[in-house]
């Protein structure tokens, strides 16, 4: 009889243990929700709760990686709260501020800063007498010397800077310029927001500034020419003859300054920054693989960021004609790129092809500064073999010993890197970058500089970069 | 002082429900039926102080005597109908009994906090269905003939979803409501879902030959897309999920839910290509983010509630549940995680399967096909339902609209729901009398 019993109940019970699936499904989505998706979340504009949190909580504080001031709340005898910025100007983008809408890490780690993890005593006391809660302290990644170094090197010449360790992620410093002061934001709102002459100075140029790479590029259009020539090493026959000039069926195009290179290899061509010789090469790359590629170097991508940036954009497609073509892979054409993009490959590089997701926030901290959490680096995945980074390093080193980036040889370290300019009118106006890392051999640091046209003081974005990474490699 | 009772509670809350629904599946595994008894009076103590604590947190905070009225009544009532039912069906299921009154009791807190005028007009609601239903396990265990009548069920059940549809089609308004005099609005499909269970119950009493199981599948099928064509796609989907698990226990052939599956799939995928509202549902689950000023702005204010709330919610009355449109109906979940934070709201959950789980416990001792596969549907209609709505509502899955049994406001979602619990404490008594 029980037997028989058993049998009659086994496909409700089918359905019941289904059933059970679909309920524990909800329950560990919920804890899946709460544990790892609800803090990117919760903190949005459209989260009225978020205001009320705000009101109830005394913000806390934004600090360098070595517990540096950069933003603080200072609450007067009469209760009413300022947000104060001791270095001013020299963290305005990366820091941010908190007036209409907020900006930077100001508005990246909001939550943060309005979340209390406050001793449960304490928090009972604040009840009892009506004090707010202290909101938890962001420890940052930056160095305050390395963001001074950077700030004072790029001077008032429009444009950025950003540095990251390219085996952690770590952001090491972020520099745009116009800048403005987060002190007094208020007042200047109105001006820096509708006068041309600003020049949107409240765009962090650093995450958001889209240029065009110019040479830099050479270092994508290159590694798409190894990658396709790879067998037997067919990338070490290449030579080409530079007359300064060339013209390809009816397009002309020229060197910098019309400056014949003569006779060229591969690592020659790279290092002198070749225009003739890389539009060449790129009249023979595989265009549908040349796209795909840099769509994994992170061009037409979201980037593994977790604070507002713009996304690079590669076009060059079949349909593109011969000029465009050879312009793309000179890096001219349509590509736009922004400096921390440029700043990841670089890391990339350096960290013999694997790139470190970039990251600002390295821990939190409560108000009697006991961590409350750790962030850490994280793998974003492989941009490049090992053997390919190797290369590429090599041949980056070049650009510095015998190339174009002369400026950033040192007798302390070894550096490795590209130098572009990239033209934007044609009033033979450029910008200049640099995008490389350092030292060589055991790099720390990677680094991205945009000089936007028009630029005085300093040459170029070479020795903007040769000073930053003076400072920190010499310390 | 008062914050301080308030974060307090919070705590006295998630601690409660966690013993509450711990004692729950205990009691689920107790056999002896005096002991059974005992820890069920345990836990109405639980849920009476549940009940109060949260009501004393509405006043405190909201410093308005109506709220103790309300409590006064509320705890009233509860008790009398425990001891009424305890009274009169002796032989009733008490943890039924019981889960039904403790979820019962969570709405009331949590649609009195958003609206105090609905939290009453609720009550009636519950008040009423309560006490009607009261008679419908004494009609079960009299009325032989409700399992040889399939056509009045098919004919009531494709008659009512008809007259929605036509009465939608001429207002050019929702297609879910059939709207009766001025003040009275009610939502045919919650209750066809029990003449529909008993439809197909009845049906594969008789036989579950090939040719009847085609024929009910086509009467079935005619439900479904009639509710379709409603644009009430979360009834329509409970429906359909109905039908599988009853066609699977009645014949007990896989392959028939495997061609459902099948078809239902298909039929899934053409609505999607067919219906602009269906597309916009999916779209608004896959990236409401994207859609955040239109369809994803109620599942987005769902999201920032939920997460808002945490572990153990911001406490009762402190949050903004309101924020998210229609909270008291299709989102009334996200609200208790908001306020009760996503511990209790797990418990709720668990609260939900244990009461499915003893619905299909009563189907699986039920004797005779015709109880069994009702007690199943029955089941599975109310667990299929929790699973949309909260699936819904947290994003596990697109949304569908429909509401949490006894936890949301509506009359008509409620009245269905005590039917539906009655019918199966019916069933259990049915079962108990045989002994």
């Amino acid at each position: 009889m029980a037997e028989k019993k058993r049998v009659k109940n086994r496909e409700i019970m089918g359905v019941v243990y289904t059933f059970m699936v679909l309920f524990l499904g909800l329950i560990g989505y919920l804890v899946y929700y709460n544990f790892s998706v609800k803090e990117n979340v919760v903190n949005n504009t459209y989260n009225k709760r978020i205001e009320v949190m705000e009101q109830q909580t005394i913000r806390g504080s934004i600090l360098a990686a070595d517990g540096t001031v950069l933003a603080r709340t200072v609450v007067g005898a009469d209760g009413t709260e300022e947000r104060e910025y001791p270095f001013g100007n020299i963290f305005s983008h990366v820091v941010g501020f908190t007036y209409k809408g907020k900006s930077g890490l100001e508005k990246a780690a909001n939550y943060y800063l309005i979340t209390s993890n406050e001793n449960p005593i304490e928090q009972v006391k604040n009840d009892f007498s009506g004090d707010k809660n202290n909101g938890d302290s962001v420890v940052t990644t930056l160095d305050v010397d390395l963001q001074k170094a950077a700030y004072t090197a790029l001077g008032r010449n429009r444009g950025a800077v950003v540095a990251i360790e390219p085996s952690t992620g770590k952001i090491l410093c972020m520099v745009s310029q116009p800048d403005f002061d987060p002190n007094t934001i208020e007042l200047t709102w109105d001006t820096i927001t509708t006068t041309d002459e600003f020049d949107s100075v409240l765009v962090n140029r650093a995450t958001q500034g889209l240029y065009p790479p110019g040479s830099t590029f050479k270092v994508f259009t290159l590694l798409q020419y190894i990658r396709e020539n790879a067998d037997n090493e067919g990338y070490n026959d290449f030579s080409y003859q530079c007359a300064g000039t060339m013209t390809f069926e009816g397009i002309s195009l020229k060197c910098f300054n019309g400056r014949a290179h003569g006779s060229l290899d591969l690592e020659d061509a790279f290092a002198e920054s070749c225009n003739c010789a890389f539009a060449t090469i790129g009249l023979h790359l595989d265009k549908d693989e040349f796209k795909k590629n840099n769509e994994k170097l992170l061009f037409n991508q979201e980037l593994p960021l977790d604070f507002e940036y713009n996304q690079s954009s590669f076009v060059q497609t079949m349909a593109s004609g011969i000029e465009e073509t050879m312009h793309t892979a000179m890096g001219q054409g349509q590509t736009l790129m922004t400096p921390i993009h440029n700043c990841m490959i670089a890391a990339a590089i350096a960290n013999d092809g694997v790139l470190m997701k970039p990251y600002l926030i390295d821990k939190l901290v409560n108000n009697s500064g006991s961590v409350i959490r750790r962030f850490g680096k994280s793998d974003y995945g492989r941009l490049m073999t090992k053997d390919e980074a190797a290369l590429l390093t090599e041949y980056m080193t070049a650009v510095v010993t015998d190339g174009t980036g002369s400026a950033l040889k040192s007798d302390d370290y070894t550096a490795a890197g590209k130098t572009g300019s990239a033209e934007y009118d044609r009033t033979n106006n450029h910008h200049t970058w640099f995008m490389g890392f350092a030292p060589v051999e055991e790099p720390q640091i990677a680094i991205c500089v945009i000089m936007e046209g028009g630029y005085s003081g300093y040459a170029n974005a070479s020795e903007v970069a040769k000073i930053i990474l003076d400072e920190y490699l010499n310390r | 002082m008062v914050r301080v009772f308030i974060d307090l509670s919070k705590y006295i809350f998630v601690f409660l429900m966690c013993f509450y629904t711990f004692m729950t599946f205990r009691i689920f595994a107790v056999r002896d039926e005096s002991e059974r008894s005992l820890k069920c009076v345990q836990q109405n103590l639980i849920m009476f102080f549940i009940h109060f604590v949260a009501y004393a947190v509405l006043f405190v905070s909201e410093w308005n005597m109506n709220y103790v009225a309300l409590y006064l009544v509320q705890a009233l009532w509860l008790f009398l109908y425990i001891v009424l039912f305890r009274a009169v069906y002796k032989k009733g299921n008490m943890l039924l009994l019981n889960n039904m009154c403790m979820i019962m009791t969570v709405g009331f807190i949590i649609i009195t906090r958003l609206s105090l005028s609905q939290g009453v007009r609720q009550f009636v609601f519950i008040v009423v269905g309560s006490l009607l239903t009261l008679a419908i396990p004494v009609v079960m265990q009299n009325l032989k003939t409700l399992r040889n009548i399939p056509w009045l069920y098919g004919i009531i059940g494709i008659a009512a979803l008809m007259a929605v549809l036509i009465a939608g089609e001429l207002t050019l308004g929702a297609n879910i409501t059939l709207q009766i005099g001025q003040f009275i609005s009610i939502q045919p499909s919650e209750f066809i879902k029990i003449v529909y269970v008993f439809f197909i119950a009845s049906m594969f009493n008789r036989s579950t030959s090939l040719a009847n199981v085609i024929l009910t599948t086509i009467l079935a099928a005619v439900h479904v897309i009639i509710l379709v064509m409603s644009t009430d796609l979360g009834s329509a989907l409970i429906y359909f999920v109905v039908y599988l698990v009853m066609l699977f226990v009645a014949t007990k052939q896989f392959i028939w839910v495997a061609l459902g599956l099948a078809s239902g799939t298909g039929a899934a995928f053409a609505a999607y290509k067919m219906f602009s509202h269906v597309r916009v549902r999916v779209q608004a689950w896959r990236d409401p983010w994207t859609l955040i000023d239109n369809q994803g702005y109620q599942i987005t204010q769902s999201l920032f509630a939920i997460g808002m709330g945490s572990w153990f919610g911001v406490g009762l009355n402190q949050g903004m549940p309101y924020k998210i449109p229609f909270v008291e109906m299709d989102f009334i979940f996200s609200a208790v995680c908001e306020e009760f934070g996503i511990i209790f709201s797990i418990c709720l959950i668990l609260l939900c399967m244990n009461t499915f789980m003893l619905m299909m416990d009563v189907g699986m001792k039920s004797r005779g096909s015709f109880y069994r596969l009702l007690a199943v549907g029955l089941a599975t209609a109310y667990g299929f339902q929790i699973f949309l709505t909260i699936g819904g509502g947290i994003k596990f899955i697109p949304l569908t609209g429909v509401t949490l049994p006894l936890v949301s406001y509506g009359g008509s979602s409620a009245f269905s729901t005590l039917i539906l619990f009655a019918v199966i404490q019916g069933l259990y008594m049915l079962r108990m009398n045989e002994r």
